[in-house]
């Protein structure tokens, strides 16, 4: 009952959120020095095709009224054209979102999945070779650029040793895609029983993932072991040894304590993952919402990058609400 | 009749920056089965430290550097800590000065009395909560069936504190430590935890070292009072006896203030000077003491019986006994 | 709070940011990964001065017919697909990544600890003041919404690319991190009591704030230029490796790497390999460096 007044409460508050968010993006367009409508029009357009872009995006018009013309086209579904695809905005994101989907959520699953674990048991076990194999690891990945470490991945396990495909993408070009269900191709190829393309697509999954994990990880190990080192060092752990808790116990206390930092950065991971997707999808061709935002800020594809910016914010805001529901229903000392 | 509890030349040191420095220094203090006993001192004098030595809490980079304690006759400085953990909570219990931060504040104490009970005795979990909250009735919790269900943040210091002291008389212990059981109360709630305290201890029989700065609380609740600073003990005797013939010029003076409290007239000016580390070759007093002289500066004085049950650690002691000396 | 503003203190005084410097680097030899951090931060520092001038080859002339060519004894890192020597882009690429750097931060630093101060200070007076200061925070935090490299990206993209953009956009990113460093530091000082002491000498509350407070509250914000600036460096060759940062012939660690991306993946490993190791190092320094200081103001020179 308290969870769902508490959800209730900060669901609404998205909503003056993603009011600001679209203002800035808005603004950012057109309060910024520098015309669109040239960068647009391109270098070589003539006098009347500018006039003619300005026309178009409605930049002739005063701003309160492009603002709400703007909002109404969002609100209707209507995010634009992209002049270098050729179709709705709606239309390409949508065709694009799983690849990037896949992408973020099997890294973030496994470096929680992994960097949890790591980052307890070095808090236990203090002092082992491990720390010090830890503590060049998280170093190195903090400085490491994922771009280069994925092209690295690509020669190492593809030009050099032939284990794994190349960057063309997210399946063989011999492969079947499978029927569209979610429109990730692994879940898809479980789902439609093809096994090939399962395969295919799997391996083809392992480059990217593994470069934004190995980049990423290293936070929420680090995160992970100093909270719960300073959660076994804390008073009530302490008592509780005090009092004779089995050693089992005491880890017991240290862990749940150590939750909501931890959910805390695992949002700040997936948030993080966003920006690194972007990179890594160039590197690896891989067909996702962030190699379109990339093409459009090259191309000077004016709608869909401003689609692009909306929907990074939304993702922002969503993964930062359902971080905060986490430690809500963790911690009982969060008021409603 | 042997200790039920015998401190014996406890030492424990403490080290930075590369160097060892002696916290506690020979402290040997026994307790009966069944008595009071009171260790009082300022802060830094080396009481909490020794609490903690007791359990076997100590980490680096503190160490123990020599001494035993030996719980009916068993000494706990040898026990592994598996060993140790059968008798925290169990044979030996503690409190704590600061409850509120001792309690783990994401579980219910009803659920956190439950752990301290299944700690040490297999039952079925309901029967574990029936008696939490038989605990909880015992130290005088109102509605304890409900706050059972309460977290620490939503209940206010005293109660932690009845609910820690629950959680250390869920076995019923043979010896409680009562680390500074009233800090941070108010004077009405202190009195109501220390009386429970007591008439608990009175009724189980168990014994209590209560960890004061308060003179008072120990003057009121405790049977044998032991005076600590600077890491030694200096002075051991009964409340009673205490309160008209202290020796020691240090414990003169926690006495004086302590009256000029109750009378509510101004004690002395406190002396300055500083309050150090005990060194081998010094009582830890001398630069306070208005009665030091040369010899305090350089030997150590020995803690030696002067009566029965009365034991100092000055140099003077005599010429202070004889009231040749006003200290 | 206090170490922050003897370290200002003393930086005031000629001759002691000297003094200042040579403590820094004694403590640096205690701590090897501080050394390290340093002497990176060195190496770059002269490559931006001096690196175009000692490289062998001109980092911008393609040499035609020598495209290529794997590590040798003429060409030390080999030559990329335009004939490029790699060896002379790669030394000359801190000079465009620093000043971008530098500049970016100075910029996101002076105005992230203004209105840190401001934001602070003013953060629980009645009427205009507060509601500028609340305004403040939350731009910050709006601004927070967007993961960092798409948000540079995009200003990009909505200003178009080039240097000055790429500058605009990554001081404009750091300021709410430096910002609310700065403002927690102002909640701490603006306590103190030589405040109060300035405020009943009669200095009017802006004077009290940028005179007073602001150099004490800018410690924090200090100890995090550096890692701040590995930061910046990561980002613009993020940027300029999709192609919306630095103008592709400068060279540029970050465009050297997608310039010789296509050819890394059909086996010419020397391509891209040095300019990323470069990259990794500069950022690895910087941060260390980073660390070191802020272990070197607060507490001082612990252990």
């Amino acid at each position: 009952m308290r969870f769902l007044r508490y959800s209730l409460r900060r669901l609404v508050f998205l909503v003056p959120q993603l009011v600001a968010v679209s203002l800035i993006v808005f603004f950012l367009v057109r309060l910024l020095p520098g015309d669109p409508a040239y960068l647009i029009a391109g270098q070589f357009a003539t006098k009347e095709r500018v006039e003619e872009v300005r026309r178009d995006l409605g930049l002739d018009q005063p701003l309160p009224v492009q603002y709400v013309t703007y909002v109404g086209r969002v609100l209707r579904g209507d995010l634009g054209r992209s002049w270098r695809t050729s179709q709705s905005v709606v239309e390409d994101i949508r065709s694009r979102l799983p690849a990037t989907l896949e992408l973020i959520l099997s890294a973030g699953l496994i470096s929680v999945l992994l960097g949890i674990p790591i980052g307890v048991y070095t808090a236990v076990k203090r002092r082992g070779v491990g720390d010090k194999v830890l503590f060049v690891y998280g170093m190195l990945s903090g400085s490491i650029p994922d771009f280069w470490l994925g092209l690295i991945l690509i020669f190492v396990f593809f030009s050099l040793l032939g284990w794994l495909p190349g960057p063309i993408g997210r399946l063989d070009p011999i492969a079947e895609t499978p029927a569209t269900v979610t429109g990730m191709y692994t879940i898809d190829a479980l789902i439609d029983g093809n096994w090939d393309s399962f395969v295919s697509a799997l391996q083809h999954l392992v480059l990217p993932v593994a470069t934004l994990v190995l980049v990423y990880m290293t936070l929420i190990i680090k995160n992970t072991r100093s909270t719960v080192e300073e959660m076994l060092r804390s008073d009530f752990v302490e008592h509780a040894r005090a009092l004779g808790l089995p050693r089992s116990k005491q880890l017991r206390y240290a862990l749940h304590n150590a939750l909501p930092p931890v959910v805390t950065v695992i949002g700040i991971v997936f948030w993080f993952l966003l920006g690194g997707a972007v990179l890594v999808e160039t590197v690896f061709a891989w067909g996702g919402l962030g190699q379109y935002g990339v093409e459009a800020v090259i191309y000077s594809d004016y709608a869909p990058l401003q689609a692009f910016v909306l929907l990074a914010a939304l993702f922002t805001l969503v993964v930062f609400l359902l971080v905060d529901l986490a430690y809500f229903t963790i911690d009982p000392r969060i008021k409603t | 009749m042997a200790s039920l509890l015998d401190i014996d030349a406890v030492s424990v040191s403490y080290e930075r920056d590369g160097k060892w420095v002696r916290v506690l220094d020979e402290v040997a203090l026994t307790v009966e089965p069944g008595e009071s006993l009171g260790i009082v001192g300022e802060s830094g004098s080396g009481k909490t430290v020794l609490i903690r030595a007791v359990l076997g809490l100590l980490h680096p980079p503190w160490r123990i550097d020599s001494g035993s304690v030996l719980l009916d006759g068993d000494d706990l400085l040898k026990k592994s800590e598996e060993a140790l953990l059968r008798l925290r909570g169990k044979a030996i219990a503690i409190t704590s000065p600061e409850p509120r931060k001792h309690l783990n504040p994401l579980l219910r104490i009803g659920e956190q009395i439950v752990n301290v009970i299944a700690a040490h005795a297999k039952m079925p979990r309901s029967v574990a909560m029936e008696q939490a909250v038989e605990l909880l009735t015992r130290v005088g919790i109102p509605d304890p069936r409900r706050r059972a269900f309460a977290y620490p943040h939503e209940l206010s210091g005293g109660m932690c504190q009845r609910i820690v002291i629950a959680m250390a008389l869920a076995h019923s212990p043979k010896v409680i430590l009562a680390d500074e059981p009233t800090a941070g109360l108010d004077v009405t709630i202190s009195r109501q935890i220390l009386d429970l305290m007591h008439d608990l201890v009175q009724r189980t029989g168990s014994s209590l070292v209560v960890v004061s700065r308060d003179l008072g609380v120990i003057a009121h609740y405790c049977r044998r009072v032991a005076v600590m600073h600077s890491g030694r003990v200096v002075e051991i005797d009964d409340v009673e006896h205490f309160f008209e013939h202290a020796v020691h010029p240090y414990s003169r003076n926690l006495l004086r203030a302590a009256r000029a409290a109750r009378d509510h007239t101004r004690p002395a000016a406190p002396n300055p000077g500083t309050r150090g580390a005990p060194s081998d070759a010094a009582c830890g007093y001398a630069s306070r003491c208005v009665l030091s002289e040369p010899r305090c500066r350089e030997t150590r004085p020995s803690l030696d019986t002067l009566s029965l049950g009365h034991l100092v650690r000055c140099h003077r002691r005599t010429e202070i006994v004889s009231a040749e000396v006003e200290a | 709070m206090s170490s922050s503003s003897e370290i200002l203190g003393m930086a005031s005084r000629r001759g002691s940011i000297k003094r200042g410097l040579r403590d820094f680097v004694l403590f640096a030899r205690r701590r090897p990964s501080v050394m390290f951090g340093l002497v990176i931060v060195g190496v770059t520092l002269f490559l931006a001065l001096f690196g175009p001038a000692v490289a062998p080859f001109d980092p911008e002339h393609a040499l035609p017919g020598a495209g290529l060519q794997p590590p040798s004894f003429q060409h030390w890192m080999g030559t990329d697909v335009s004939g490029m020597d790699i060896f002379s882009r790669t030394i000359s690429a801190p000079r465009i990544d620093l000043v971008i750097a530098l500049v970016s931060s100075l910029i996101a630093f002076a105005v992230g600890v203004a209105l840190g101060v401001i934001s602070g200070y003013f953060a629980s007076n009645r009427g205009v003041a507060r509601f500028i200061s609340e305004g403040i925070m939350r731009c910050a935090d709006i601004l927070q919404a967007f993961p960092v490299f798409i948000f540079a990206l995009a200003l990009v993209g909505f200003r178009g690319p080039g240097t000055g953009n790429v500058i605009a956009a990554l001081a404009f990113l750091n300021i709410p991190y430096f910002l609310r460093v700065t403002r927690g530091a102002v909640f701490q000082v603006r306590e103190q009591p030589f405040i109060e002491a300035a405020r009943c000498a009669g200095n009017s509350e802006l004077r009290i704030a940028f005179v007073h407070v602001m150099p004490n509250s800018a410690g924090p914000a200090l100890a995090n230029i550096s890692p701040g600036i590995g930061f910046a460096i990561l980002l613009t060759s993020a940027l300029s490796f999709v192609g919306a940062g630095v103008p592709k012939p400068t060279p540029e660690w970050g465009s050297m790497i997608s310039i010789g991306a296509p050819n890394m993946i059909t086996g010419q490993w020397w391509t891209a390999l040095f300019p990323g190791i470069f990259l990794g190092l500069t950022v690895l320094g910087y941060a260390l460096c980073g660390d070191g200081l802020r272990d070197y103001i607060d507490p001082m020179n612990r252990r």
